[in-house]
């Protein structure tokens, strides 16, 4: 039992062995202006579901204690109530259109491709490794730093082009709140823009790929405009 | 037991003239059809992803398929004819029509298979290989099913007419359900493509 | 003014009608022995799906590989996943149609017992094929219960466990098929005299419906897996696109299965709790007609719905999908908030089955919840396929499945056996299940969130993922410990529990008007069916607001009408082998009866 409430207080406390996480609920910080997006429709989701959660187990709290049984007679016989009825069906209808209007609009917002990315990163996922390679320039293999590392500009649209060897693998950054699927015989495209932020941060897949699944993952370095064109040089 | 009849309906339902076993049937082949319409969709999705469809290797025998559907609607219409004979008592007619319901069944199954072995691809050439054998392969074992479900059927009238109705009625609708599949599947593979 | 005791109306059971030798199980077709064999098989599929979670949970309790490697774990949860949907949570729906549908309905049997039977046979057989991949040399299934194509082809998962696993599906596939064919013959057809659509209970309304979607859902996975067998063992590349073929297809065809099916799953528990909140609440389900309604909505919408599985492969039109999906959350709320208006200005007691029931409350509201955020793009971009879908899905299939499973067998273990649970150890149960349920599947919506995706043996240490999956894995212990209690419950309510009688909740419904247990078929009489309660009304027919015994004439008036409107015995063609022999229910005029296959 005090294992139960340690690893419970730890639960609640934000962040835990030096990680941040910015975001609601255990979501990363925002990497691209496509994530501040939908972070900010996940904010307004999470306030939303909150509300009618909270809505539901007060209202649920109040009538169990309320009604509770006090003595041995037939409790008025109700079978509905029309208006009542009514109200509950239309007011989470109206929360429905609200909730489908934030949606298309973050999905508008995010979903556009633009005509002249900055970077153009042509992304293979292949049983169970990451191999990235940028249009014009350097084709990154992902065997010789170990971990597979993908390396992006701040402030600059990047074009992913995806693409699978073998089975459907998702390509997956948690920090751009977003992931695409690897379907055989399809290359995908979407565009992100990164903001200013810089570091490394974690890549994954997030399809079920078979053995190797767990260990499919990769590295994002997002550096500085000028630090990458060095980078480019390099490679 | 007076009000016990007092309760009872004089009106006769739909309902009640047929069966439940009847209603049963029908709810089963219902979902048969979901599963026919499984393969449908299938071969309509990949057939929406394919440029050339069929590949241009695959080579269809249009008159030997409309042949077998000549056939099959034959057989419906046969079927048909023995059920009303049964209902009319003759039956000899009876044995007659269900009789020439499954020589047309065996002539249509004999036709699948000369067009199997005459197709010229198997189901590992490509996927439409893959969707035709299975497709027409599903509805092949219907076939199957039926002739054998006539051949019971008929060997039951010959001992119990009066007792085979609920059971002819159900044979009957199972048949005609292989025959509209049969024509959808027609439809879709060698008129459509 | 006063209760009519059901009991004194009813004269208790000469000896248990159940079966007692192996072989009379084996034979039987009684609706009750096939919906007792089912609950108790499916109960046992949940053993074993939970021993199968307690071993993921065991392994992920840490990072790094202590416990099994990834290979096994990847049969874990393939066969978790698949036992808990298809071997637990659908079949245990269809022992409660099997066992109460007659029952509520006033029938002697259901329509087809001998295909009753058949089915349940071949979803056990099935069931223990599916288990049986684990003794195979390579193992069981282990691409995940949604085995999407091309990893479920022959190149990625050679096994033979995977080939039984198919056969698996498609053998309780066709069981779950026939048993629904049945439930919706017996619904519509044998009906007892009154007992109008309109009145029939909203349980049996729901398995009506249940039964229906899957008439519709699982013959489209059947015809999936066959398409996946064919291109097992024939080669046929209908997923591969070398050959020409398209992975995509498979995730249309599963979904348009998967996701009906999980309504399928959810509605005979929603079914559930809807009677039993009118019996501890003594009040009348609130807003009938809305829920029948709300019912059919949820029914119909669920066929539209599928592509939300499928946000992140960019295949499908996202906010069509969205939109939809975000409907349902209409259809649900109006259930829900008509639970809840049943139970204001109720007069309301908490025995264990009401406990469960507000446990599943509680716990479903947040599942559904998570769902609708899902059934956002926006933030499913994120979730799809993370650990918060494993949250969101435990919440809704453990809230419903589990906590209303066991406010089931509480409420009717009384009329099952004949004898009383104990409160106490269902108090304790529940607690124990509330607690452990809420920490082992809360903290994974957070674990999705920073990023740990879902079928996974192992994950990377201090990168945000330790503490919430110990916690979870200790949630999972106390959890185990739960069933504990219920076990002790059980095993002394067989030994020496109280005698239950006929009625001992004061239910509504016509199962508690016969003898607990019921005899071979069901009744010896039938009250009137003026209501959706007939045994209330019975209970209180002295009272002036119920209904006074004058107003039968009214009754038999309404009930010719309705006869019209709702033909209520079916009678075969030749008329004979539909009455019920020995104790059978003729003393009201009824006449339905199990038909059909007894022909020669
Ligand atoms: C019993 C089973 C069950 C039920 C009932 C539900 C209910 C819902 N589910 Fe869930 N779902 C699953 C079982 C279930 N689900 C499973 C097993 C998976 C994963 C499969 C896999 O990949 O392995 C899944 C996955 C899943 C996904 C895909 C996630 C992904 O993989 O990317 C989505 C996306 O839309 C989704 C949505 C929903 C929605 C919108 C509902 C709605 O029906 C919920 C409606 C209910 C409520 C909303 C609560 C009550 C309502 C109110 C109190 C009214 C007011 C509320 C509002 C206005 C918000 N579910
Ligand atoms: C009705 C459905 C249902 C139910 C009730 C449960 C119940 C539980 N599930 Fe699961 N689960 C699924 C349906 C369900 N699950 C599905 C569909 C998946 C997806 C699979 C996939 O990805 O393909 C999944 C996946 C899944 C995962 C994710 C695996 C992964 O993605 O890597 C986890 C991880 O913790 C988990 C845990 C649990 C736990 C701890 C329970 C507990 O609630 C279990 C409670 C049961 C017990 C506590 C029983 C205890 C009894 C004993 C220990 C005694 C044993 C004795 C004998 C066998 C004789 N489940
Ligand atoms: Cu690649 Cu999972
Ligand atoms: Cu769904």
């Amino acid at each position: 039992m005090t294992a139960f409430a340690v690893s419970l207080g730890a639960l609640l406390r934000s962040g835990s062995a030096g990680v941040g996480w910015r975001g609601p609920v255990g979501l990363p910080e925002p990497l691209t202006h496509e994530a501040q997006d939908l972070t900010h429709a996940w904010r307004i989701f999470l306030v939303v579901g909150a509300m009618v959660a909270v809505f539901v187990y007060l209202l649920m709290a109040f009538v169990v204690i309320r009604y509770r049984r006090r003595d041995d007679r037939l409790p008025e016989q109700v079978h509905n109530r029309i208006p009542i009825e009514i109200a509950y069906t239309v007011l989470p209808a109206l929360i429905v259109v609200g909730l489908v209007i934030v949606t298309v609009r973050a999905v508008r917002d995010t979903q556009h491709t633009t005509a002249n990315p900055d970077v153009v990163v042509d992304v293979l996922g292949s049983q169970w490794t990451w191999t990235f390679g940028y249009e014009g320039g350097p084709s990154g293999d992902g065997s010789l730093s170990g971990v597979p590392e993908l390396v992006l500009p701040v402030d600059s649209t990047v074009r992913f082009n995806v693409r699978t060897g073998d089975v459907i693998h998702s390509f997956w950054v948690p920090g751009f709140l977003y992931k695409r699927d690897l379907i055989p015989g399809e290359i995908q495209s979407f565009d992100v823009t990164t903001s200013d932020v810089t570091g490394t941060f974690e890549g994954r897949c997030a399809e079920f790929c078979g053995l190797g699944h767990a260990a499919m993952h990769f590295v994002v370095r997002i550096v500085s405009q000028d630090e990458f064109a060095t980078w480019w040089e390099q490679q | 037991m007076a009000a016990v009849e007092g309760l009872r309906n004089p009106a006769p339902t739909m309902v009640e003239r047929r069966s439940v076993a009847v209603f049963g049937v029908v709810l089963a082949l219902a979902s048969d059809l979901m599963l026919f319409a499984g393969f449908f969709s299938a071969y309509f999705l990949l057939r929406s992803r394919t440029e050339v469809w069929p590949p241009a290797t695959v080579h269809l025998d249009t008159l030997g398929a409309a042949a077998g559907t000549v056939l099959l609607v034959a057989s419906s219409v046969t079927v048909w004819k023995a059920q009303r004979a049964l209902r009319a008592g003759d039956l000899v007619r009876t044995q007659r029509w269900l009789g020439s319901t499954i020589l047309l069944g065996i002539g249509f199954a004999l036709n699948q298979l000369r067009d199997y072995r005459s197709i010229g691809f198997q189901p590992s050439d490509h996927a439409y290989g893959g969707i035709y054998w299975t497709l027409t392969g599903l509805h092949g074992v219907h076939v199957l099913v039926g002739i054998i479900a006539l051949a019971v059927l008929s060997w039951r009238v010959s001992r119990a007419p009066a007792a085979s109705t609920t059971a002819f009625e159900a044979t009957a609708l199972y048949w005609h359900l292989v025959d509209a599949v049969w024509l959808a599947l027609f439809t879709t593979v060698w008129v459509i493509r | 003014m006063s209760e009519v005791d059901i009991d004194t109306l009813v004269s208790p059971p000469a000896r248990n009608p159940l079966p007692r030798t192996f072989l009379g199980w084996l034979t039987t077709t009684d609706h009750k022995a096939i919906g007792v064999m089912y609950a108790v098989a499916s109960f046992g599929f949940l053993l074993v799906g939970g021993a199968l979670a307690g071993m993921m949970r065991a392994e992920l309790a840490r990072p790094g590989e202590q416990f099994v490697g990834a290979a096994t774990y990847n049969q874990l949860f393939t066969i978790h996943g698949s036992a808990m949907v298809y071997l637990f949570a659908v079949p245990f729906g269809v022992a409660i149609a099997n066992y109460l549908v007659p029952l509520q309905i006033g029938a002697p049997d259901m329509a087809f017992p001998r295909l009753n039977a058949l089915s349940f046979w071949m979803y056990l057989f099935g069931g223990l094929i599916m288990l049986s991949g684990f003794i195979t040399t390579d193992g069981a299934a282990d691409f995940g219960w949604t085995a999407y194509a091309p990893l479920a082809g022959r190149a990625g998962s050679p096994g033979a466990g995977a080939d039984l696993w198919i056969i698996a599906l498609l053998l309780t596939g066709t069981a779950g098929t026939m048993s629904a064919v049945n439930t919706i013959a017996t619904i519509v057809m044998l009906r007892a005299p009154g007992m109008t659509m309109f009145r029939l209970p909203i349980l049996t309304w729901n398995l009506l419906l249940t039964a229906f979607m899957v008439l519709l859902a699982f013959p489209v996975l059947s015809a999936a897996l066959l398409m996946l067998l064919a291109s097992r063992q024939l080669d046929a590349p209908i997923f591969d696109v070398a050959g020409g073929g398209a992975p995509i297809l498979w995730q249309h065809l599963f979904w348009f299965f998967g996701h009906p099916e999980v309504y399928i799953v959810a509605l005979p528990f929603f079914g559930v709790v809807t009677e039993i909140i009118p019996v501890f609440s003594r009040r009348p389900v609130f807003g009938y007609k809305g829920l029948v309604i709300a019912t059919i909505s949820i029914s119909s919408l669920s066929t539209s719905v599928w592509a939300h599985h499928m946000f992140v492969t960019g295949d499908v039109v996202v906010e069509f999908f969205a939109i939809t999906s975000m409907l349902i959350a209409i259809p649900t709320g109006v259930k829900v908030f008509n639970w809840i208006g049943t139970m204001v200005g109720g007069s309301l007691i908490f025995p264990p089955p009401m406990l469960f029931t507000l446990g599943f409350l509680v716990t479903f509201v947040f599942g559904g919840i998570t769902g609708v955020m899902l059934a956002s793009p926006a933030l499913d971009f994120q979730a799809s396929d993370s650990y918060f879908v494993v949250g969101h899905f435990h919440y809704v299939m453990g809230g419903t499945v589990v906590f209303s499973m066991f406010a089931a067998v509480w409420f009717w273990w009384p009329k099952v056996t004949g004898r009383m649970l104990e409160d106490r150890l269902g108090r304790i149960q529940f607690w124990l299940l509330l607690v452990g349920y809420n920490a082992t599947f809360i903290g994974m919506h957070l674990l999705g969130n920073r990023g740990l995706p879902r079928r996974i043996a192992d994950y990377p240490a201090n990168a945000g993922f330790d503490d919430p999956n110990l916690l979870s894995s200790l949630g999972f212990v106390v959890m185990a410990i739960s069933f504990v209690p219920f076990a002790w419950a059980i095993v002394r309510s067989l030994r020496s529990g109280a005698s239950a009688g006929a009625d001992p909740w004061h239910g509504n419904s016509l199962e508690w008007a016969t003898s607990s247990p019921p005899p071979v078929h069901n009744f010896d009489w039938l009250p009137p069916i003026r209501s959706e309660r007939p045994v209330f009304d019975l209970r209180w027919i002295e009272h002036p607001d119920i209904g006074s015994v004058g107003e039968a004439d009214a009754w038999l008036g309404r009930q010719a009408h309705d006869e019209r409107w709702f033909p209520l015995h079916p009678w075969r063609e030749d008329g004979a082998g539909a009455e019920p022999t020995g104790s059978g229910a003729t003393k009201v005029g009824h006449r339905g009866g199990p038909a059909g296959e007894d022909e020669p």
